[in-house]
């Protein structure tokens, strides 16, 4: 059996154990948890016609209070840059932590999830720079952990990518 | 010291240590604590599997072998990892010691003031309310400009006496620096 593992990475408050939550378990909490180091959740699933397992390291939020250790992104076959679309900069932090992964994994597949679609009235994220991170080869997908929206087709999408080796500069 | 008093001595610390063997098998060196009961329960009759306890310690597991291999240091530390242990979730910490040609691996458990988690959570919890109020001022500082806008298109107009007198104040109030509090508004 194949088995993939996946970094979740962004700033804080952004979606990331949610997402996860969501996709292994079906499960939401609207109250906020924060994550302190990594923790690691299982789930194998069936993509074109191989099993693979994933392995979700979902790594604590960068902010001024931690800055996300390299060695919890060592062996990543490919990442989720999570960002709040209601708070601006939190794109910031992802752009920076996209610079840091490439630096410990290099062309790895990674997918942009723009998280908290339930409140996309309130979104304030900056277009251009969302772009300007997607030229770099990445997709830009809408989730909401909350309603379930979008999360298990940006799973799909990155395993796939991983699967297909694609990388940044052959997606 | 003695055996029985290193080991009560590891308890006492809640840490669990183990030595991999030369032939890359892992052997507790010490007793289990207490929080790793509810972990070995759950793995039931099956045999205990490090790896399927603890995932992190797969990758971790790779760190330390370079380190033992190469001897070039004689501690790995790793970074806080989550296991969950019944309706618990542990904070760990995991060590790799090179002591002279045994290699050990120690499992500590976070708690108390090593626990950041409770301190972070209060932290981010008020840069979050810091955040929406930021936002706040922002989405009130538009509405003043707008509305300081219209109040000067309104006294371009011809207005009454009384009428103009009104726009003008609503001018003067809804153009007051940020953070000014209109003289007429103040307590007291």
């Amino acid at each position: 059996m194949i088995q993939k593992k996946i970094c979740m990475l962004g700033g804080f408050a952004v979606g990331k154990t949610s997402l996860v939550s969501r996709f292994v378990s079906s499960i939401f909490s609207e109250k906020y948890l924060t994550t302190v180091g990594v923790k690691i959740d299982k789930k194998s699933l069936v993509v074109g016609g191989q099993e693979v397992t994933l392995l979700l390291w979902d790594v604590y939020g960068q902010d001024e209070f931690q800055t996300v250790q390299q060695s919890y992104l060592r062996g990543s076959s490919g990442y989720l840059l999570v960002v709040d679309g209601t708070r601006r900069a939190t794109l910031d932090t992802a752009a920076k932590l996209h610079k840091s992964a490439g630096e410990v994994v290099g062309d790895v597949p990674f997918v942009i999830v723009l998280n908290k679609a339930d409140l996309e009235a309130e979104w304030q994220v900056d277009e251009r720079g969302l772009w300007k991170l997607a030229d770099q080869g990445a997709r830009i997908v809408r989730t909401s952990a909350k309603t379930g929206a979008g999360v298990e087709e940006t799973f799909l999408e990155l395993t796939r990518a991983m699967l297909d080796g694609r990388g940044q500069d052959r997606s | 010291m003695s055996v029985d008093l290193l080991a009560e001595v590891m308890q006492a610390l809640e840490l669990f240590g183990m030595e991999r063997r030369p032939d890359s098998s892992i052997v507790a060196i010490s007793p289990p604590p207490p929080w790793l009961t509810p972990i070995l329960e759950a793995a039931g009759d099956t045999p205990f599997s490090l790896a399927q306890a603890f995932p992190f310690l797969d990758d971790f597991m790779r760190e330390a072998e370079a380190m033992w291999h190469d001897g070039a240091a004689s501690r790995v530390v790793s970074g806080a990892f989550t296991a969950a242990a019944g309706a618990d979730q542990l904070l760990l910490r995991a060590s790799a010691l090179a002591l002279g040609n045994r290699s050990v691996l120690v499992l500590e458990r976070l708690h108390g003031d090593a626990d950041a988690r409770p301190l972070l959570q209060r932290a981010r919890e008020n840069k979050l309310e810091s955040e929406r109020l930021v936002r706040q001022v922002d989405a009130l500082k538009t509405t003043l400009a707008t509305a300081a806008r219209l109040a000067e298109a309104l006294l371009d107009t011809e207005l009454p006496p009384k009428q103009r007198e009104l726009a003008e104040r609503i001018s003067r109030t809804v153009s007051q620096p940020s953070g000014d509090v209109p003289p007429s508004t103040r307590p007291g």
